[in-house]
C-alpha cells in the first residue's frame, strides 16, 4: 500500500486501534514514574483562601461548615479527590463541619463518608510522616454526618437545606440518633443559617446556582463555594466573577492544585495526574494528525494521485470468533494467574499488601509505595500506638486491634480483586458487544435497583414518613401527624400508568412534578440574573488615575472586565434574531459574536475533555496501581 | 376537564413557590399564626415523599421486563436471571447489614441508658467512685455498659463485616465509574474523526480548546513555565465566562418565559390536549 493510501485509510481507522493506543498511553505513567510542577489557578486559590480565612477568624471558627456532597460513582474520578482534599483542609484546620446530601442515589453519601474516612487516614499518615503527634477527630464533636434526604430536583429543597437543616435532617447517618445538642455536642454551635461559616458544595451538577439564586437573596452574607466537574464548571465561572461564589474547583486537576496549596513542599503530580495529562496530549495529537491526514488526502485527491474517498464512516466490525477465543483465553489466564500469584504470596508468607507506613525520618519517595505486613508486625505497631496513648498494659488490646486491621486488609484485597474483574468486564465493551460485558451489566442493574430501593426505605421512608405517622398514631401522640398519610393519594397516582382507562391520572402527578420544578425557577432566575447584570454594568475604562502621583495607571482587572463585557455583549447580540444585519458593520458584529461564541465553546470542549479523562485515568490507576501495583510493587 | 386538572396540578405548586418567593419576609399572621415561609419544610418533605414513591415504578418495570424475558425464553434471557440473582443477593446483603446495625443501635441505646443511671447515682453520692457506682447498678446495666464500650472500641479500631459498604465501594463504585469512563475513549475517537479545522470559527474553537486542555494541565504548565496555565485561566475566567454569562442571561429569560407559558396552560403538549384526551 502506498503511503498516501495509508494516510487516506488512517482516517477511517478501526476505533479499537485508537482505544488501544489510548489505553497504552494512559498506562505509561503508572509504569514510568515522573513528576511535574503544579500551577494553581485563580479560582482554586480563592476556594482555598476562603477556608483559610474561616480558620483565621475566631468568630467564623465558632460556626460550622456545611458540606453538601451530591456526586455518585460516575463522577468519582473528579468529585472524589475534590471532596477528599477539602475534608483534609477542614480537618487540618480543625474547622467543624457537617456532611449532608440531597442526592437521589443513596450510594452517594456512602462514597462521601468513605472519602471522609480516607481524608482522616491521609491526615494521620501525614502527621506520622512529618513527625507530628497523630491527631484524632471525634465524631459528633469535630464533625457530623447528617446523611441524605433524597430529592430528584434540588431547587424546591434548596432553601430548606440551608435555612432549616436540622429540621429537614432528622437523624445522623452513622448512629441514627436524633439531632439534639445532647447527642452531638457539635450541634450546640449550629442552630440556624447564622451559624454557617461556609456552604461548601461538591457536586456533579450546579447546585450552587440554586443556592445563590434562592438562598443568597434572603441571606446575602452566606458564603458559597463549589467543587464540580469540568463540564459544569463552565456554567459557574460567571458566578465567581460576580462574587456570588467565593471559589470554584474545576475538575480533578483542581483537587491536585488544592493539595499543592495545602502541602506545597510535599505535593507534585501523581501517576494519576500524569495519566490524565498524557491522555489529553494524546487526544490533541489525534486531532492534529486527523487534520494533517485530511489536508494531505484532499491535496492528493485534487492532484489525481488518489481516488476520492466518499465513505465518511465505517461501522465497527465485530471480531471473529477465533479472536474472541484468544481474548477470553488470554484474559482468563491473566486474571487467574494474578489471583494465584496473590494467593501464593499471601498464604506463603502470611502477609498482606498495604500502603507503606513511612518512617518520620525518611522521605516518602525513598521506598516502594506498598509493603507487605503480617500479624506480628501489626501487633507491634498497635502496641506502640497504645503505649503512646498512655495505655499501661497494651498487649491484650494490641492483639485484638491487629487482628481487626488484618481482617480489614484482607477484605480490602478481596474487594480489589472483585472490582478489577468488574472494571475489566465493562472495559471489554470497547472491543464490541460481548457476553462478559452483558453479564457485568446485568449484575450492575439488579444490584443497583435493590440498593436504591432498600436504602431509601431504611434511611428515608422509615424515619421521614413512617416514623411521624407512627408517633401520631400513638394514643398520646400529636394526631396532626396523621396528615402525612394523605401523601399516599398523590404518590399512588404514579401507578395509574399501568391502567389503560385511568392512565391520565399519572399525568397529574407528573404535572405536579413539573410545577415543583418550575415554581422555584422564577425566584432562582431572578436571584441569579440580577447580580449578573449588575456585575456587568461596571466601569470598563482600563486606566485609573493614581491619587498620589496623578499619573494614569493600567488596571488589569478593569482590562479583563472590558474584554469580559465585549465577549458577553457579542454573545448576546448573536442571539438577536428579530432583524437581519444588512450593513457591513452589522455582519461584522454578528461574525464577531460567532467567534466569541466559538472561544467559549472551545473552552467548554477543553473542560469536557478534562472531565472525560479525569474519569478514565483513575480506572487505569485502579488496575495498574491498586490492584496489580500492590501485588508486584510490595 | 382532564386538561384543566393537569393544568391545575402544574399551577398549584408553581403558585405556591411564587407566593413563597413574593411573600419573603412577611411576618406570621398573628401569634403562632400561619407563616408562608414556615410551610416550606412541610412542602419540601411532601414533594420528597411523593417523588420518591415513584421508585416502585422502577422495580415493577424491571421485574416485568426480565420476568417476561425468562418466561418466554427470549434471546439472552440468561442475563435476566443474572439481574434477579444480583437483585436478591444485594437485598440479602443489605438486610443482613440492617440486622447488624439494629443490633448495634440496641447495644448503644442500652449503654446510654445505663450510663445515665450511673451518672445519676454518682450525682446522688458525690464522694462515690466510678467502680462503687457500677456496683450500685443492676447486673443487666453493668453488662449493657460493658457491651457498649466494647462496641465503641470495635467501631473505632475493630473490624465488622459490612456487606452494604462492601457493595458500595467494591462493586457499585468500579462498575459505574468504568461505565462513565468509557466516554473518555469515545471523546478521543470522536475528536480524531470529527474535529476538522475547515473554517475560521473551527480554528478559533480549536485554539481555545487546546489552550484550556494544555493550560489546565501540569504538562502544559511545565512546558511553558506556567504561561499556558495563565492563558487557560484567562480563557476560562474572562472569555469563556463572558460567553457563559451572555448565554445565562438569555437562558434565564427563556426559562422565566417558558415557565410562565406552562403556568398559564399555554403549553398544550404537557396538558395532553393534542391527543384527544380532553
Amino acid at each position: 500500500m502506498r503511503p498516501l493510501e495509508l494516510v487516506q485509510r488512517a482516517q477511517l481507522a478501526d476505533r479499537r486501534i485508537v482505544y488501544g493506543a489510548l489505553a497504552v498511553v494512559l498506562t505509561l505513567p503508572f509504569l514510568v514514574e515522573y513528576t511535574l510542577p503544579i500551577y494553581p489557578d485563580t479560582y482554586t486559590r480563592m476556594f482555598f483562601d476562603t477556608v483559610e480565612e474561616i480558620a483565621a477568624d475566631p468568630v467564623e471558627r465558632e460556626k460550622v461548615v456545611l458540606v453538601l456532597s451530591q456526586w455518585g460513582p460516575g463522577s468519582d474520578g473528579e468529585n472524589g479527590p475534590q471532596l477528599q482534599v477539602v475534608f483534609r483542609h477542614l480537618l487540618r484546620q480543625r474547622i467543624k463541619f457537617i456532611l449532608l446530601s440531597t442526592a437521589d442515589d443513596p450510594v452517594n453519601i456512602v462514597l462521601a463518608t468513605t472519602r471522609l474516612q480516607w481524608a482522616i487516614e491521609d491526615e494521620r499518615r501525614r502527621a506520622q510522616r512529618v513527625g507530628e503527634p497523630v491527631p484524632n477527630w471525634e465524631y459528633g464533636v469535630d464533625y457530623l454526618n447528617f446523611g441524605f434526604q433524597p430529592c430528584t430536583i434540588f431547587e424546591p429543597i434548596a432553601k430548606t437545606v440551608v435555612l432549616e437543616t436540622r429540621d429537614l435532617f432528622k437523624q445522623d447517618y452513622i448512629h441514627k440518633q436524633a439531632l439534639t445538642d445532647d447527642n452531638f455536642p457539635l450541634l450546640r454551635r449550629f442552630h440556624g443559617v447564622e451559624d454557617i461559616a461556609l456552604f461548601l458544595i461538591v457536586s456533579h451538577t450546579d447546585e450552587a446556582k440554586a443556592v445563590c439564586g434562592i438562598v443568597q437573596r434572603q441571606v446575602p452574607d452566606l458564603k458559597v463555594v463549589e467543587a464540580t466537574m469540568g463540564i459544569v464548571a463552565n456554567d459557574l465561572y460567571p458566578y465567581v466573577k460576580s462574587g456570588q461564589l467565593s471559589g470554584l474547583l474545576n475538575s480533578a486537576r483542581a483537587a491536585t492544585e488544592y493539595l499543592f496549596l495545602l502541602d506545597p513542599a510535599d505535593t507534585t503530580t501523581s501517576p494519576n495526574d500524569n495519566s490524565m495529562s498524557l491522555g489529553k496530549i494524546f487526544l490533541l495529537a489525534m486531532v492534529v494528525l486527523g487534520n494533517i491526514a485530511l489536508v494531505v488526502t484532499r491535496r492528493a485527491e485534487a492532484a489525481g494521485k488518489l481516488t476520492p474517498q466518499r465513505v465518511l464512516s465505517t461501522p465497527m466490525k465485530s471480531l471473529s470468533n477465533r479472536t474472541w477465543v484468544v481474548f477470553v483465553v488470554l484474559f482468563a489466564a491473566g486474571y487467574i494467574g494474578v489471583c494465584a500469584y496473590e494467593l501464593v504470596r499471601d498464604v506463603g508468607s502470611g502477609t498482606l499488601p498495604r500502603l507503606r507506613v513511612v518512617d518520620p525520618t525518611a522521605r516518602e519517595d525513598e521506598g516502594p509505595k506498598y509493603e507487605r505486613i503480617d500479624r506480628q508486625r501489626l501487633r507491634k505497631e498497635c502496641e506502640n500506638l497504645l503505649t503512646q496513648e498512655g495505655e499501661t498494659a497494651p498487649a491484650a488490646r494490641a492483639v485484638a486491634r491487629a487482628d481487626a486491621k488484618f481482617a480489614r486488609l484482607l477484605e480490602m484485597r478481596i474487594g480489589e480483586f472483585l472490582a478489577a474483574l468488574l472494571t475489566l468486564g465493562i472495559l471489554s465493551f470497547l472491543l464490541g458487544d460481548n457476553r462478559f460485558y452483558r453479564l457485568t451489566e446485568a449484575f450492575m442493574i439488579g444490584g443497583m435497583m435493590a440498593y436504591v430501593l432498600l436504602e431509601k426505605w431504611d434511611k428515608f421512608f422509615i424515619p421521614s414518613w413512617f416514623a411521624p405517622i407512627g408517633a401520631a398514631a400513638q394514643p398520646d401522640g400529636n394526631h396532626t401527624g396523621l396528615f402525612w398519610l394523605v401523601l399516599i393519594v398523590p404518590g399512588s397516582l404514579w401507578y395509574f400508568i399501568y391502567s389503560k382507562k385511568y392512565r391520565w391520572l399519572n399525568q397529574l402527578v407528573v404535572a405536579m412534578f413539573i410545577g415543583c420544578a418550575i415554581g422555584p425557577e422564577f425566584g432562582k432566575q431572578v436571584g441569579i440574573i440580577v447580580p449578573q447584570v449588575l456585575d456587568s454594568i461596571q466601569p470598563i475604562w482600563p486606566f485609573l488615575t493614581d491619587a498620589t502621583t496623578g499619573q494614569s495607571v493600567f488596571d488589569v482587572e478593569r482590562f479583563e472586565h472590558l474584554i469580559f463585557v465585549v465577549v458577553m455583549v457579542l454573545s448576546l447580540l448573536y442571539f438577536v434574531f428579530f432583524f437581519r444585519p444588512k450593513t457591513r458593520v452589522g455582519r461584522g458584529v454578528s461574525y464577531a459574536g460567532r467567534l466569541a461564541m466559538m472561544i467559549g465553546f472551545g473552552a467548554m470542549f477543553g473542560n469536557t475533555v478534562n472531565t472525560r479523562l479525569s474519569w478514565l485515568a483513575p480506572r487505569f490507576g485502579y488496575l495498574c496501581d491498586d490492584w496489580l501495583g500492590k501485588l508486584f510493587g510490595s | 376537564m382532564r386538561a384543566k386538572l393537569i393544568w391545575l396540578a402544574i399551577l398549584i405548586p408553581t403558585a405556591y413557590f411564587l407566593l413563597v418567593f413574593l411573600g419573603e419576609g412577611i411576618p406570621a399572621l398573628g401569634k403562632g399564626g400561619l407563616n408562608i415561609a414556615r410551610t416550606e419544610l412541610y412542602a419540601t418533605r411532601s414533594i420528597q415523599i411523593v417523588i420518591n414513591l415513584a421508585i416502585g415504578l422502577g422495580v415493577i418495570n424491571l421485574f416485568a421486563h426480565h420476568l417476561k424475558n425468562i418466561a418466554r425464553h427470549r434471546k439472552d434471557w440468561i442475563y435476566s436471571v443474572v439481574v434477579f440473582v444480583s437483585f436478591f443477593a444485594v437485598t440479602g446483603a443489605l438486610i443482613h447489614q440492617y440486622r447488624i446495625d439494629a443490633g448495634c443501635r440496641a447495644i448503644e441505646t442500652a449503654g446510654r441508658t445505663a450510663a445515665q443511671r450511673l451518672d445519676a447515682t454518682l450525682a446522688q453520692h458525690p464522694g462515690m467512685s466510678r467502680a462503687q457506682g457500677l456496683g450500685q447498678l443492676t447486673a443487666a446495666d453493668r453488662e449493657a455498659l460493658q457491651q457498649a464500650e466494647q462496641l465503641a472500641e470495635t467501631s473505632r479500631h475493630g473490624y465488622r463485616f459490612e456487606p452494604g459498604l462492601l457493595y458500595a465501594n467494591y462493586i457499585r463504585r468500579p462498575l459505574e465509574a468504568t461505565v462513565m469512563a468509557l466516554l473518555g475513549f469515545y471523546i478521543t475517537y470522536a475528536a480524531y474523526r470529527a474535529f476538522r479545522i475547515r473554517s475560521m470559527e473551527a480554528t478559533v474553537m480549536m485554539l481555545s480548546a487546546a489552550i484550556v486542555i494544555l493550560g489546565s494541565d501540569s504538562f502544559g504548565g511545565w512546558l511553558t513555565g506556567g504561561r499556558l496555565t495563565a492563558w487557560a485561566d484567562f480563557d476560562n475566567r474572562v472569555l469563556n465566562s463572558g460567553m457563559q454569562r451572555g448565554l445565562a442571561i438569555g437562558i434565564g429569560v427563556a426559562i422565566i418565559a417558558g415557565s410562565l407559558r406552562m403556568m398559564l396552560g399555554l403549553e398544550k403538549g404537557i396538558l395532553g390536549t393534542g391527543q384527544g384526551e380532553q
